[in-house]
């Protein structure tokens, strides 16, 4: 049984001159300790895909679709259940630390207000956690973390404080939504790297948006690529590496820099990235496509599943050789 | 922080010290001399003229008056009034409460009406908040000595539950009788405190920070309290300061309507009688005043907000 | 003052289309609000320049016999405490409180900006000055500073104009100082400096038109300040003098009357401030706001 299911999840968001589609249809499972990573370009509705199974997606926006969390529908809690829901199953990691805590409150005020005040713990035992947390998470001078107010503190320490946070409570599902982009470069693999260790040390499951195919690789389970507003293919990190199934994949992976194959040209993907709401009849990446034929630009194209992974492309099967890539690098995990 | 407050204090000494100048200078250089005030328009001998200008210090080059009159003012002597030939000292100590009374009482509504007004709209919306904007928009429009007017008209003469004129005797009696106007004084201040509070407190609830708490299932309640009105707090500190601080002026066009014997309307009488000698005391003290209200508002903006470094001052 | 000349940025030579377009998207950006707001200030502007034509009565003549004449067909709004005609007296009173308000805005905003471009263009110990000096007018509450302006130079309309316009100076010349100094950081006016154009040249040719948006703002919103504060220096006896009819001098002129039973000329001459100042500030704040928009 799954964790967390997601049930062909819509969002419009009203907008002068009719409502504008940010998603098309998402639907997604996720087992329990399972990492899954959501991989695209800016607008394709990775992070408002997380925001919908916390419901922090912005005020005025319509939800159809199901959010399973057990079994019970997130969408359609009280608020009071979905306030306990969010205290005990849920964590969230956002991009910038420094906008995540409160600015004039100390850092230990930020690390027991989610057990205290979320969850009713007694202070005395929340305080032990979080320092012990904080130990784990690789900062050296607890005291002076938790004295600290968040300007004191480098972003990669804040973002540990947060990731130091989003594991007290021990939760079910650790939303991440971009948590290296604002760090600088030296600290990025350091915070993933502790993000990782702990998530697997106390077996939680993980969504993980990212515009990083590479790093989503290298922590995720399986991979879904969303390209305006839907899942165009689902699969673990060696299946699409080796053998993408989709025509975005497979120019997403190219379009990285690789460190053993030297390109003489960098290839980019021809285009500009198509926005939910834009796109008409037919497939959505037809406007991009480099291998698009004539029954691609009518009718919604299905999410197939098969060999335990999943595609939406019509010709996914005549284009099923030439997609693999050849020089496509080892991924392990 | 001592060292802030000591080198703020500097500060302000040295400010108190070329404004005193400049308010004796332009006083000196206003038309009509003291002594054809003090003889009123009445003939008198030339003698009779160089006595009193003896008598006033009047004969001396304007700088050894003006070192006279500082150094009686750090001694705490201002000289005597031209009119009534009181000392100033004494005038000013016995107009000083009233005045003391109402602008503490208008403060005390600025903060409550103000800034619990701005709170509300600004966490609830709705009606409410409609309400409270539309207010402010006509409260901000009203002067404060038509709002005294006003006040006085249907609180006083209509329904007669306050009285018109007057200080009052006791404490409720000076309650009663501050009312109407600390009401007025504070009216124009209320409106701009709740709609810059409302505008803070809508900011701060639309931050990540907000939400991350939020998400993080901490109750409304909490995040409201601990987060939202918190931190909304820092500009309000600023623009309730701002106002509080005008007050000090401001109150002399209340005191004038409501004939109340507080050292603002003690400084009108003064300019209309060109009595310059109360003129330059009253500017004196509302000057330091107003100094000391700023600068206990920088002083507690930096208490409240971590990330004001105090030491950073002098870069 | 019409919807159109408020729109401001069209160039001159628009089609009459255009004109009309853009007047109309002028209407839809001051709101229903803001239309009114426009529509008050421009009868109040034709009251002013009218009020010779229009006043029924001799704003300062009235005869003892017709005071504290309820509205009626002989005075429509009634007479005051010298039997004088309220609605003359309020026509002509826009008159002191208009102008005097415009020149108040009008030497702030000059002043200001001279501080302002003089501090930003010599930079270094002029600029320090500058500051300095308007530091030490704030270290004066606004209405002390305009009070003992007012003592040196005696009362009337224009020594308390010109009291208020000192004391709006500093705020005024501190906000357009950090605008031209930002202004002045940038790329094109360096790359003029160094193409040895004068400082007078550079100051007039691009630091003047790109302050320009901020010196109106600042008038805009000053304007419903100085209204409120020329009506009260009015009220305390030391702006405008009696027998001249003045909306702040009738409030407090009717404070008497009104504590004898009759209302009339306080109410209605504060009422007409609350008004002019209510509209005065939706038009600045509709101002500032598109400015700050559009910059954002």
């Amino acid at each position: 049984m799954s964790l967390l299911e997601l049930d062909d999840i819509r969002l419009d968001l009203p907008h002068r001159g009719g409502d504008r589609a940010l998603l098309r249809g998402v639907s997604l499972r996720v087992a329990p300790g399972e990492a899954i990573g959501l991989v695209g370009e800016s607008g394709s509705g990775k992070s408002m895909t997380l925001r919908t199974v916390l419901r922090t997606e912005p005020a005025g926006a319509r939800v159809t679709g199901r959010v399973l969390l057990d079994g019970t529908d997130v969408r359609s809690l009280d608020a009071a259940a979905l306030r306990r829901l969010r205290a005990r199953d849920l964590a969230m990691i956002s991009q910038d630390p420094r906008a995540a805590l409160n600015p004039v409150l100390r850092v230990a005020e930020f690390l027991v207000e989610g057990l205290c005040d979320a969850r009713g713990e007694r202070r005395g035992t929340a305080e032990r956690r979080v320092r012990d947390l904080l130990a784990q998470v690789g900062i050296a001078d607890v005291d002076r973390c938790m004295d600290s107010y968040p300007h004191q503190l480098s972003g990669g320490m804040l973002q540990r404080v947060v990731i130091a946070a989003a594991v007290a409570g021990s939760p079910r599902l650790l939303l991440a939504d971009e948590p290296t982009t604002a760090l600088d470069v030296t600290t990025q693999s350091e915070v993933m790297a502790i993000l990782d260790e702990q998530r697997r040390e106390h077996g939680m499951a993980m969504l993980f948006v990212t515009h990083d195919l590479e790093l989503a690789s290298a922590v995720c389970d399986r991979i879904a690529v969303l390209y305006a507003g839907q899942i165009v293919e689902i699969g673990t990190p060696a299946q699409l590496h080796s053998a993408p199934r989709h025509p975005y994949t497979r120019l997403l992976l190219d379009s990285r820099p690789s460190l053993t194959a030297t390109t003489p040209t960098l290839p980019v993907i021809p285009g500009r990235p198509v926005a939910a709401y834009e796109v008409g009849a037919g497939c959505a990446f037809a406007t991009r496509c480099p291998w698009i034929a004539p029954r691609c630009r009518d009718g919604a194209v299905p999410l197939v599943e098969g060999d335990g992974r999943a595609v939406r492309c019509h010709r996914s099967d005549e284009l099923r050789g030439e997609l693999v890539r050849t020089s496509a690098p080892e991924v392990t995990g | 922080m001592l060292r802030f407050v000591i080198r703020r204090l500097g500060a302000l000494a040295a400010t108190l010290l070329v404004s005193s100048f400049i308010i004796y200078a332009a006083m000196y250089a206003a038309p009509g001399s003291p002594e054809s005030f003090l003889v009123r328009g009445r003939t008198v001998s030339p003698e009779v003229l160089a006595s009193i200008r003896v008598q006033y210090g009047l004969d001396e080059p304007f700088l050894v008056r003006y070192w006279h009159w500082l150094t009686g003012v750090l001694s705490g002597d201002f000289g005597e009034s031209l009119a009534t030939r009181q000392d100033v000292a004494s005038l000013l100590a016995s107009r000083i409460p009233t005045t003391l009374g109402l602008t503490a009482y208008a403060a005390l509504l600025i903060v409550v009406f103000g800034v619990v007004a701005g709170v509300v709209a600004g966490l609830r919306g709705g009606a409410l908040d409609t309400a409270v904007l539309l207010g402010s928009s006509v409260g901000f429009a009203i002067p404060t000595f038509f709002a005294a007017v006003l006040l006085m008209s249907v609180f006083a003469v209509t329904l007669g539950w306050f009285p018109v004129f007057g200080a009052g005797a006791g404490l409720s009696g000076r309650l009663l009788h501050l009312t109407l106007p600390a009401v007025a004084l504070a009216l124009p201040a209320i409106a701009v405190v709740a709609r810059i509070t409302r505008t803070a407190v809508v900011e701060e609830r639309d931050t990540e920070h907000v939400s991350v708490s939020l998400a993080r299932g901490v109750p409304w309640r909490v995040v409201a309290r601990r987060h939202i009105v918190r931190n909304a707090m820092l500009p309000v500190t600023t623009i309730v300061g701002v106002n509080v601080a005008a007050l000090v002026a401001g109150a002399a066009v209340v005191e004038h309507a409501f004939t109340l014997d507080g050292i603002g309307s003690l400084l009108i009488d003064a300019v209309q009688q060109k009595d310059f000698a109360v003129v330059q005391a009253v500017a004196l003290v509302l000057v330091a005043v107003f100094g000391v209200v700023n600068l206990v508002i920088d002083v507690l903006y930096a208490v409240i907000d971590p990330r004001v470094q105090l030491g950073g001052e002098s870069a | 003052m019409s919807a159109e000349t408020l729109t401001g940025v069209e160039p001159l030579a628009v089609t009459s289309s255009r004109q009309r377009r853009s007047g109309r998207g002028t209407v839809r950006r001051l709101g229903p609000l803001g239309v009114a707001a426009v529509v008050i200030v421009g009868l109040l502007v034709l009251a002013a320049l009218l009020a010779p034509l229009i006043a029924p009565y001799d704003p300062a003549i009235g005869s003892v016999v017709e005071r504290y004449q309820a509205p009626g067909a002989a005075h429509v709004l009634g007479t005051d405490q010298s039997g004088r005609d309220l609605l003359s007296r309020l026509l002509y009173g826009a008159r002191t409180s208009l102008t005097g308000a415009a020149v108040v805005v009008l030497l702030a905003a000059a002043g200001g900006t001279v501080l302002a471009l003089v501090a930003t263009w010599f930079g270094g110990r002029v600029d320090a000055l500058v500051g300095r000096l308007l530091d030490l007018l704030f270290a004066f509450p606004n209405l002390l500073l305009a009070i003992l302006v007012v003592a040196v130079f005696g009362t009337g309309l224009t020594q308390a104009a010109v009291a208020l316009a000192v004391a709006y100076v500093p705020y005024t010349a501190r906000v357009l100082r950090s605008v031209a100094l930002r202004e002045r950081r940038l790329a094109y006016v360096q790359a003029a400096e160094l193409q040895g154009l004068s400082g007078f040249v550079v100051t007039g040719r691009h630091l003047l038109p790109n302050i320009a948006p901020q010196i109106l703002t600042g008038a805009a919103i000053n304007f419903g300040y100085a209204m409120i504060d020329l009506a009260a220096l009015s009220f305390l006896g030391l702006g405008v003098q009696a027998p001249t009819a003045d909306w702040g001098l009738m409030v407090s002129q009717g404070q008497d009357s009104l504590l004898q039973g009759y209302p009339g000329q306080s109410l209605l001459a504060g009422a007409c401030i609350v008004v002019a100042v209510a509209a005065f500030s939706v038009i600045g704040e509709r101002l500032g706001g598109r400015r700050a928009g559009g910059r954002a």
